[in-house]
């Protein structure tokens, strides 16, 4: 765990400049350029809102602003899973001819999709507080340490999934559709209120519905999450790191042999 | 204190003929022998003794698939050894490949960046040493193009350029010495000595005989994973010429 640290700090500008290079790689040439990191979540919002709040009614106060604190983090969270995959074969070509630590490779895929979920969340939230009728708490300072708990959760999960892929390629395709799956049962689009009340406390185990609810906790309810879904937000991330980086460190030697 | 050391160092590596990635091909290879997937081990070196002194400068030749740039490969800690010990002193800087990481539509200034921060440079340390890197290369008219417009030339003098200025204590260089026009390879020998002569230890592998006859202090004849004979340059590749000609 310490080398992980020491790795990444002294790896720092290595990460900074690959989260560089994606960021501007990634709009290089179209003419919107960085606004599409706005505009991909900005039109799922619009097509979400009017399927669910429009057509099937799902009765809420402010539905957009709603789905928003729990659909921003999501797309944070399946891009990174998604990029992460592919993070080491991706970059056979780095791996096979220098030494650095691969670490850096999935942590800069899950940086990356966090700048952009950081550069959504500046644009967006002021304006929906603002226009929320719901008092600011000092519970939405509560979102800064659940980010980065949901960074540290995502990076274990991208630890684990960018070493199995270089063994198994399947990981990539199986992560494509669970993660495509997981969002419908994951209480983003409706609220864990409406589903049977037997079925809210199993959500609630799950650490991707527990995240859901603790952004719509401090961010649109202005409350602090219960127990046990803070319980899910501490212990989730240190088990997926712990994890991903004992799987990701025994895997590793052999990445430039594998990929 | 030796720069590397290595004792009874050998790694295999798997390969496999007609790779059977997916359920289909294993099926199909239950009925065609020919297309069944046969694991071998390759043995690329065969306990390998080394030892290789601070400051000197050691060159490697062999023929084609003999170890030598796997023996790079493991000294940079790209690839584990399988058994047996290596034990590398101070920094690395590996010239296994030039413009290692090189993106085609980052510019060469972007590309540079990149590419120290890979050898794990600070900022800071490249902003201080950009100039000279550009200087070097003798490219400061094109830093600010993508490098997919470079010239197959341009682009290995600034990956020349990034790994010289690494300062590190072991250079290892895998037959990239044929860089660009003559002027700057005449330009990159000169470096190298002045390297060498700083008492930076360099491990390089050659097909230019003549070469390393000039720059190394010792040579190692690798065949067949194993070093058959090392010592005095001109010696070895005195016996080199005859392995040549008894196996040609």
């Amino acid at each position: 765990m310490t080398a992980f640290l020491r790795d990444l700090i002294r790896y720092r500008g290595l990460i900074h400049n690959l989260v560089l290079r994606d960021l501007k790689l990634k709009y290089r040439g179209s003419v919107l350029g960085i606004i599409w990191s706005l505009l991909n979540p900005l039109l799922t919002l619009a097509v979400y809102s009017f399927a669910f709040h429009t057509v099937l009614r799902v009765q809420m106060e402010n539905y957009a602003f709603f789905l928003l604190v729990s659909l921003l983090p999501w797309q944070f969270f399946s891009n990174s899973l998604l990029a992460s995959t592919g993070s080491i074969v991706h970059n056979a070509h780095l791996i096979r001819k220098v030494y650095f630590p691969r670490e850096t490779l999935p942590v800069s895929s899950v940086l990356f999709a966090f700048a952009q979920l950081l550069l959504a969340f500046a644009v967006f939230l002021p304006g929906l507080l603002a226009t929320s009728e719901r008092p600011l708490r000092w519970t939405l300072l509560l979102s800064i340490p659940l980010l980065l708990l949901h960074v540290v959760f995502t990076a274990g999960l991208a630890l684990l999934l960018s070493a199995l892929t270089t063994a198994f390629r399947d990981v990539t395709h199986l992560t494509e559709v669970t993660v495509m799956l997981l969002f419908w049962l994951t209480p983003i689009v409706y609220p864990v209120t409406i589903a049977p009340a037997a079925l809210q406390e199993l959500f609630k185990a799950n650490p991707l519905a527990a995240f859901a609810i603790a952004y719509q906790d401090v961010l649109f309810w202005r409350r602090v999450p219960e127990a046990i879904v803070l319980a899910s937000v501490l212990v989730f991330p240190a088990v997926a790191l712990l994890v991903g980086l004992a799987v990701f460190r025994r895997m590793s030697p052999g990445f430039a042999e594998r990929v | 204190m030796p720069a590397v050391e290595a004792r009874r160092l050998s790694k295999m590596f798997i390969v496999s003929r007609n790779p059977a990635e997916n359920l289909k091909v294993r099926f199909v290879g239950l009925f065609d022998p020919r297309q069944r997937e046969r694991r071998e081990e390759l043995w690329a070196l065969r306990g390998v003794d080394l030892s290789v002194g601070s400051g000197e400068c050691l060159g490697f030749i062999g023929p084609n698939g003999s170890g030598k740039s796997t023996l790079l490969r493991l000294m940079a800690g790209i690839f584990p050894p399988t058994d047996g010990t290596l034990r590398v002193e101070g920094r690395v800087a590996p010239m296994i490949e030039l413009g290692v990481g090189f993106h085609p539509d980052l510019t060469g200034c972007e590309n540079v960046y990149l590419n120290t921060s890979l050898f794990g440079l600070p900022r800071r340390e490249t902003d201080r040493l950009y100039d000279s890197i550009v200087e070097f290369s003798g490219l400061a008219a094109s830093m600010d193009l993508p490098v997919k417009t470079y010239s197959s030339g341009m682009y290995m003098r600034l990956g020349f350029s990034v790994t010289i200025h690494l300062d590190a204590d072991l250079l290892l260089i895998d037959e990239i010495l044929a860089v660009g026009d003559e002027a700057f390879h005449q330009k990159c020998i000169e470096r190298l000595h002045l390297i060498r002569s700083s008492g930076r230890t360099i491990v390089m592998v050659s097909h230019d005989l003549a070469l390393v006859e000039k720059m190394c202090d010792r040579v190692c004849l690798l065949v067949g994973g194993r070093i058959l004979v090392q010592g005095e340059p001109r010696a070895v590749i005195e016996r080199y010429h005859e392995v040549a000609r008894t196996s040609g």
